[in-house]
């Protein structure tokens, strides 16, 4: 792949390869290593409440106690309740609003609260570093912009990157060897490091583009946005003449649910 | 789920085979090598996608392909004779500039980017997509922003005097905020 960009370009972008790296390195490799780790976040919240009961099959009227069980409860709902189905890898129900989550025993009864507390700190440090969720969010996409920023920068600083491919030269200069495991180790990595840094990027600057777009195109109405992306709440009515649903299972009776 | 199993084992070799066909054609031209190297990589992406669906398969293939190269660098490795001097690599360090430049190219590549590449973003999507569309325009813009913002971070950072950078962000940010205005 013939890839050469001009000497003063290469110059340049190193000095800013250099630069984002030196200044984002640190928080980058806490957020990159707990997102390793939190992989395996279910299995972590499964190991750490092991009283929970773990069950995959659920009808109507488990899921109506459920509902009615949590409304009970809770001292104040709000508007959205959530009952959260099991699957294979995480054969556990649970029903949450913004501000409660308890798992449910398989008679749709309430189970314990949903509390796993080394998992949430891992979460919340990925996440948000620990910081406000609103403010933390945005620091960590900032931060997968700033990988974004390393990898543009890396392409242009290295115009022999693709040519060297396969190459790593080890036990000769020390400052070569690492050189050359820094770009085989980058290049070969670089799908898979564009995908997590625009993904990574792309959660917490949803919130201010949404902001402005909807300030200038919606008349400040975040709702019609969020409609004219998603797709409006579904609402469903009874038919005329018709049956009414009986419960959420109806509703969820042409979704598809492992079992 | 056994039909799971059988597509992934295939895109793992597709993996597997497109790789050693690039490693083989490495340095020597073969640009028929190339093709078909590539193009079982992409296949492969598309039977891991049949398998386990278009996120994880995406991923699988991102990861497998990155395992599967860095394998064969390794098997690659040329010894060289070790040199007396080069037992330390010297430590990366910030440009000597004063801590007002580093702090000036800091919040430019930064908050002033990303407010200029913000609006620049969201203006566009008024300008090019029609009112029906605009759902799908901004849901382009949540990726094209980030990127956006990435390229003039690093513009910013490569250039030796901020002035330049500063005051065209600076004017992207105003024009880009009065053309949004409703």
């Amino acid at each position: 792949m013939n890839f050469t960009p001009s000497p003063d370009v290469v110059k340049r972008n190193l000095s800013a390869h250099s630069v984002i790296g030196l200044v984002v390195g640190a928080l980058m490799y806490l957020i990159c290593l707990t997102g390793t780790i939190a992989v395996l976040a279910f299995e972590f919240e499964r190991w750490e409440q092991p009283e929970v009961a773990e069950f995959r099959h659920y009808d109507d009227a488990l899921l109506q106690r459920a509902l009615a069980s949590f409304l009970q409860r809770a001292d104040e709902v709000a508007d959205t309740v959530f009952i959260v189905l099991p699957s294979a890898e995480v054969p556990r129900m649970h029903v949450a609003d913004e501000d409660h989550e308890w798992y449910l025993e398989p008679d749709g009864s309430l189970g314990p609260a949903v509390h796993p507390p080394w998992t949430e700190m891992l979460r919340d440090l990925h996440i948000s570093l620990h910081l406000p969720t609103s403010v933390g969010i945005i620091v960590v996409s900032a931060l997968g912009v700033m990988l974004l920023a390393l990898t543009i920068s890396g392409l242009l600083a290295h115009p022999r990157i693709f040519k060297d491919a396969f190459r790593l030269r080890t036990g000769g200069s020390k400052r070569l060897e690492a050189a050359d495991l820094h770009n085989r180790l980058s290049v070969w990595g670089l799908p898979f490091h564009l995908m997590i840094a625009l993904t990574g990027a792309l959660f917490g600057l949803l919130g201010p583009l949404a902001l402005v777009a909807a300030t200038a195109y919606y008349g400040g109405d975040e709702e019609a946005l969020v409609a004219d992306v998603y797709g409006a709440d579904l609402v469903i009515n009874a038919p005329q003449g018709g049956r009414a649903p009986a419960g959420p299972a109806d509703l969820l009776g042409d979704l598809p649910v492992r079992q | 789920m056994t039909d799971a199993y059988l597509c992934g084992s295939i895109a793992l070799l597709f993996c597997v085979v497109g790789i050693f066909l690039l490693r083989v054609s490495w340095r020597r031209q073969r640009r028929l090598l190339v093709l078909a190297g590539w193009v079982l990589v992409a296949l492969a992406a598309a039977a891991w996608s049949l398998a386990v669906g278009v996120e994880y398969g995406v991923s699988y293939t991102a990861m497998a392909l990155s395992v599967v190269a860095w394998l064969l660098v390794a098997g690659n490795r040329e010894r060289q004779a070790a040199k007396p001097d080069s037992a330390a690599i010297d430590a990366a360090t910030l440009p000597a500039t004063s801590a007002a430049h580093k702090l000036g190219t800091f919040l430019a590549a930064g908050p002033l980017a990303a407010i200029a590449s913000l609006l620049a973003c969201a203006l566009l999507v008024g300008a090019v997509f029609p009112v029906d569309e605009r759902g799908n325009g901004l849901v382009l813009t949540a990726f094209v922003f980030p990127l956006v913002w990435a390229a003039t971070a690093v513009w910013v950072c490569a250039v030796d005097r901020l002035l330049r950078p500063v005051g065209i962000l600076l004017a992207i940010a105003v024009v880009a905020s009065v053309g949004l205005m409703p």
